[in-house]
C-alpha cells in the first residue's frame, strides 16, 4: 500500500484528527516541527506548463530544492539559502539545475507563494505499544502577508506487514472528518490560496463585489495594480528578467484603462491626469519591449539554422537594447515617473465613498464597459484587417483598454454579457497586438539590415540570414492579420452590440 | 546483501541482544536490514514487541509455499524489518528434513531478497542440526558469542572442527560476550585466548545491566541508550562483523 494523502478543510485542526485516530489506536505524538517552503516558477509560468513545481524548502539551517516532475518523478538537491526572484545560473549546479535551465531559460524564479508547515508526527500503536501506522498532519498557512490558513494535510505511512490497518486508520480519518475530492498538489493549493492561478499572469486577480461603492472597488482595484508596478519596477531596474518589464507594462496599461472610465469617481481631471501618466509610462518602455520580443524571436528555436549568421544582428540588437535600457532606466528614476508613483497612493487612499451613495460598482463596470465597447465598435468602422497600418493603431487602444476593463470587473458583471464581450474583445485586442508588434519589428529589422549593409565591408551571409527573417516575420504578420480579420468580423457582429446595450441598459 | 548470523550452540550466551543491536545499528547507519527470527522463544520478536506469529505458520514460510514478502514487519525503527518467530520453528529441523538441498534451504529462501536487504540478520537458535547447518551455508559471517569460560570455548572449539563439513564455510568471528572483568578467570580467558585464536574479535561485549534492560525496555541498547558502554561496543562489534573499520581494544 502507498502513501496516502488526506486534505481536510483550512477549519479542521489536529485535535480533531487526533480524535478520530484514538477510537481504534493509542495515539503518540512525536514534537512538532517547523519547516518553510517557497513555491517558485517563472512569471509566464513556464514550469507549470512543462508540469513540474519547484519548491524551494528550510528546515532550520537545512535547505533544498525539491521538484515534482509529472514525467521524471521527484527530485530533490541539497541547496545553499537563496534569496528570491533569482536566474537559474545563480544555482549550484545540480541535477535539478540540468532539469530545469531548458525550461526556465533567462527567466527569472519568481517567488509565488510561501508556506509556513507546523508538522506534527503521530504514531498510531497497539496494545503492545508497537507502532502500526505513521501518520504526519501538516497545517499549513501561507506567509509573507496577511497569514492564510490553508487546508489541514494528513499523510498517512503505513508500515509493512501493516497495511489493513493504515487503511483503517484512513477510514476512520475519512468518517470522522470528510477530506476533500481533489485538490490538487499542496503546491497549486498554496498559489491559489496566494491569488495566482497556475497559468495565468502572475499578477493576482482582486475580487470585487457587485454592490460595494464604484468608488472603494475602483481604489482597491487601482492600488492592486499599484501594487504590482511597485513590485516590478526594482526588477526592471535591475534587469533581472525580462517579465518585469510585462509586468509593468501591463499593470501600468490596465491602470491606465481603468482611469480612463473613472472620471466621474475622481475629484477634478485627477483620473484623465493618471489615466495619461501611467499611459505614458507603457509608451516610454515600448521601444525596450519591442527589442525583447524581437530577441526573442531571434533566439527562438525555430531560427536555430540562423543563429551562426545572425551573429551580427544579435550584437547590435543587445547594443540598442542597452541604449534602450539605459533611457527606460533615466525615465523611472526621473522626477515625473518618481512623482507618480509618490502621489498616486495618497490619492488613492483619499478616494472613500462619500456620504451620498454613489453607482455600485456592478452598475459603474458596466456601464464604463459598454461605453467603450461602444466606441471601439464605432472606430471599427471603415477598418480592415488589410488597410494601413496606421488605423489599426486607433483601433488597438480602445480594443485594449475594453479588453483590461473586461479583466478587471470579471466578477461583478453579468456572466453572460462578460463571456458574450470578452469572447468578441479578447482575441481582436490580441490579434491588434500581434499586428502591431510584427510591424514594429519588421520596421526595427529594417533599419538594423540598413545599418548592417552599410559597415565596411558588408557581409553576405548575416544580410542573407536577416533576410530571412524579415520573411518570417512578415508571414508571422500575414498570419496576425489573417486572424485579426476573423477576431473583427467576429467583434462587430450585433450580438456584440447587443450585449453592450444590454449592460448600458443595466439589463442582465 | 551480506548475510550476518549470530550462533552458539550453547544458549544464554547473548545471540539475541547481538542480532538486534547489529541489526538497529546497521539500519540507523542507513543499511536496509532485515532481523530473521529463527528461535522459537522469540526473544528478538518480543524485543521489537511484535506478535510471535507468521499468517499461515512460519512452517509453510520455511517450505517455500508461502511468501516470505509477506510475512515481513516493520519494526519502529527506520529502515530495519523483523520475520518474526513462530512457535512452528521448534520443528524446523523436521520441516527443513525432505527433499533435494535440505542443508540450502535457508540459502534459497534469502535469495529474492537480494535486491530489497542491504543485510540480513539471522538470530538462530542454540543447537547443532540441520538448522545449523542452513544457517552457516547461507551466512556469510557468523558471530559467535563466547561467555570467557571453559565451556564455552569447548563449543567454539566444536563449532571449529564442525564448519569444516559445510560446503560454502562462512567467515567465524567468535566474540567474548557478557565478560565480567571482576572475574579472575575471565580475565586470563579474554587476555590468552586471543594469542592462540586471532580469529577472535577485537571487541568484547561487557556484562552489564543495561544490556538485560533491552527485554524490559522491550528496544535495542542501542536505541535507548545510546551513549552507553554496551552501544558503543555493539557499534565496534557491527564494525567488525561488517568491515567497516577498526574496532577499540578489548
Amino acid at each position: 500500500m502507498e502513501r496516502r494523502e488526506l486534505v481536510l478543510a483550512a477549519a479542521a485542526d489536529p485535535g480533531q484528527v487526533f480524535a478520530a485516530l484514538s477510537v481504534r489506536y493509542v495515539v503518540h505524538a512525536g514534537p512538532t516541527t517547523v519547516s518553510h517552503w517557497t513555491c517558485l516558477d517563472t512569471a509566464d509560468w513556464r514550469l507549470h506548463r512543462a508540469g513540474m513545481t519547484l519548491r524551494d524548502a528550510r528546515q532550520g539551517r537545512q535547505a533544498e530544492l525539491v521538484l515534482s516532475d509529472v514525467a521524471a518523478g521527484r527530485l530533490a538537491v541539497p541547496a545553499r539559502a537563496h534569496s528570491w526572484p533569482a536566474r537559474v545560473t545563480a544555482l549550484d549546479e545540480s541535477a535539478l539545475r540540468e532539469r530545469i535551465e531548458p525550461v526556465v531559460g533567462t527567466r527569472a524564479l519568481l517567488p509565488l507563494a510561501e508556506v509556513q508547515v507546523r508538522s506534527i508526527p503521530l504514531e498510531l500503536r497497539d496494545e503492545l505499544d508497537k507502532t502500526r501506522v505513521r501518520v504526519r498532519v501538516d497545517l499549513q498557512r501561507l506567509t509573507g502577508g496577511r497569514p492564510v490558513p490553508l487546508p489541514l494535510r494528513v499523510l498517512v505511512t503505513p508500515l509493512r506487514g501493516y497495511g489493513r490497518d493504515a487503511e483503517r486508520c484512513i477510514g476512520l480519518l475519512t468518517d470522522a472528518l470528510r477530506p476533500a475530492d481533489a485538490t490538487g498538489p499542496a503546491a497549486t493549493v498554496a498559489m491559489t490560496a496566494a491569488g495566482h492561478r497556475p497559468g495565468e499572469p502572475t499578477v493576482p486577480q482582486l475580487p470585487l463585489e457587485g454592490a460595494a461603492p464604484a468608488v472603494d472597488s475602483l481604489a482597491a482595484l487601482l492600488a492592486r495594480l499599484a501594487d504590482a508596478v511597485d513590485a516590478a519596477l526594482p526588477g526592471v531596474l535591475d534587469d533581472l528578467d525580462t517579465d518585469y518589464l510585462r509586468e509593468l507594462r501591463a499593470a501600468a496599461e490596465a491602470s491606465s484603462a481603468v482611469l480612463r472610465t473613472a472620471g466621474e469617481l475622481m475629484p477634478g481631471a485627477q483620473a484623465e491626469h493618471f489615466a495619461a501618466e501611467f499611459g505614458r509610462l507603457t509608451d516610454i518602455t515600448t521601444a525596450l519591449a519591442d527589442l525583447d520580443a524581437l530577441l526573442d524571436v531571434v533566439g527562438d528555436a525555430g531560427c536555430a539554422d540562423l543563429h551562426a549568421d545572425l551573429a551580427p544582428l544579435v550584437e547590435l540588437l543587445t547594443g540598442r537594447r542597452r541604449a534602450a535600457l539605459r533611457a527606460v532606466r533615466a525615465e523611472l528614476r526621473s522626477e515625473r515617473v518618481g512623482a507618480l508613483t509618490t502621489r498616486w497612493r495618497p490619492v488613492l487612499q483619499g478616494l472613500r465613498a462619500p456620504d451620498v451613495p454613489g453607482p455600485t460598482t456592478r452598475d459603474a463596470a458596466a456601464r464604463g464597459v459598454a461605453e467603450t465597447v461602444s466606441q471601439l465598435l464605432a472606430a471599427t468602422a471603415g477598418v480592415s484587417a488589410e488597410g494601413p497600418a496606421a488605423g489599426l493603431e486607433a483601433l488597438a487602444r480602445p480594443a485594449s483598454v475594453a479588453a483590461e476593463l473586461l479583466t478587471a470587473y470579471r466578477t461583478v458583471l453579468p456572466e453572460d454579457e462578460r463571456r458574450r464581450l470578452t469572447d468578441a474583445v479578447g482575441p481582436l485586442a490580441r490579434s491588434l497586438t500581434a499586428v502591431g508588434t510584427a510591424e514594429r519589428q519588421r520596421a526595427l529589422l529594417a533599419a538594423l539590415a540598413d545599418t548592417l549593409a552599410r559597415r565596411d565591408p558588408p557581409r553576405a551571409a548575416p544580410l542573407l540570414a536577416v533576410g530571412a527573417l524579415r520573411e518570417r516575420i512578415l508571414r508571422a504578420q500575414d498570419a496576425a492579420r489573417a486572424g485579426l480579420g476573423r477576431d473583427l468580423r467576429r467583434a462587430t457582429r450585433p450580438a456584440t452590440r447587443a450585449a453592450a446595450e444590454r449592460l448600458a441598459g443595466g439589463r442582465p | 546483501m551480506t548475510v550476518l548470523a549470530t550462533y552458539s550452540i550453547k544458549g544464554g550466551v547473548g545471540k539475541t541482544s547481538t542480532a538486534v543491536n547489529l541489526a538497529y545499528l546497521a539500519a540507523r547507519d542507513g543499511r536496509r536490514t532485515l532481523l530473521w527470527d529463527l528461535d522459537p522463544q522469540a526473544a528478538a520478536t518480543f524485543i521489537f514487541r511484535i506478535r510471535p506469529r507468521v499468517r499461515g505458520g512460519g512452517e509453510r514460510v520455511l517450505r517455500g509455499s508461502a511468501d516470505l514478502d509477506s510475512a515481513v514487519k516493520a519494526t519502529d525503527f527506520d529502515g530495519l524489518e523483523l520475520l518474526p518467530a513462530d512457535f512452528t520453528y521448534r520443528h524446523m529441523d523436521l520441516v527443513l528434513d525432505g527433499g533435494k538441498g535440505r542443508k540450502r534451504r535457508l540459502q534459497r529462501l534469502l535469495e529474492p531478497l537480494l535486491a530489497e536487504y542491504d543485510l540480513v540478520v539471522l538470530d538462530c537458535p542454540p543447537s547443532v542440526s540441520l538448522v545449523s547447518e542452513n544457517v552457516l551455508n547461507a551466512a556469510d559471517t557468523v558471530l559467535v558469542p563466547l561467555i570467557p569460560t571453559t565451556l564455552s570455548l569447548r563449543t567454539l572449539e566444536q563449532l571449529s572442527q564442525f564448519l569444516p563439513s559445510v560446503r560454502s564455510a562462512p567467515r567465524l568471528l567468535p566474540f567474548f560476550s557478557m565478560v565480567d572483568r571482576r572475574k579472575r578467570l575471565h580475565r586470563e580467558i579474554v587476555d590468552t585466548l586471543p594469542r592462540e585464536r586471532p580469529d577472535i574479535a577485537a571487541t568484547s561485549i561487557p556484562a552489564l545491566s543495561v544490556v538485560e534492560q533491552m527485554a524490559a525496555r522491550r528496544s535495542p541498547v542501542a536505541a535507548f541508550a545510546p551513549r552507553s558502554l554496551a552501544s558503543r561496543c555493539y557499534a565496534a562489534l557491527a564494525a567488525e562483523a561488517l568491515g567497516d573499520g577498526g574496532a577499540p581494544g578489548r
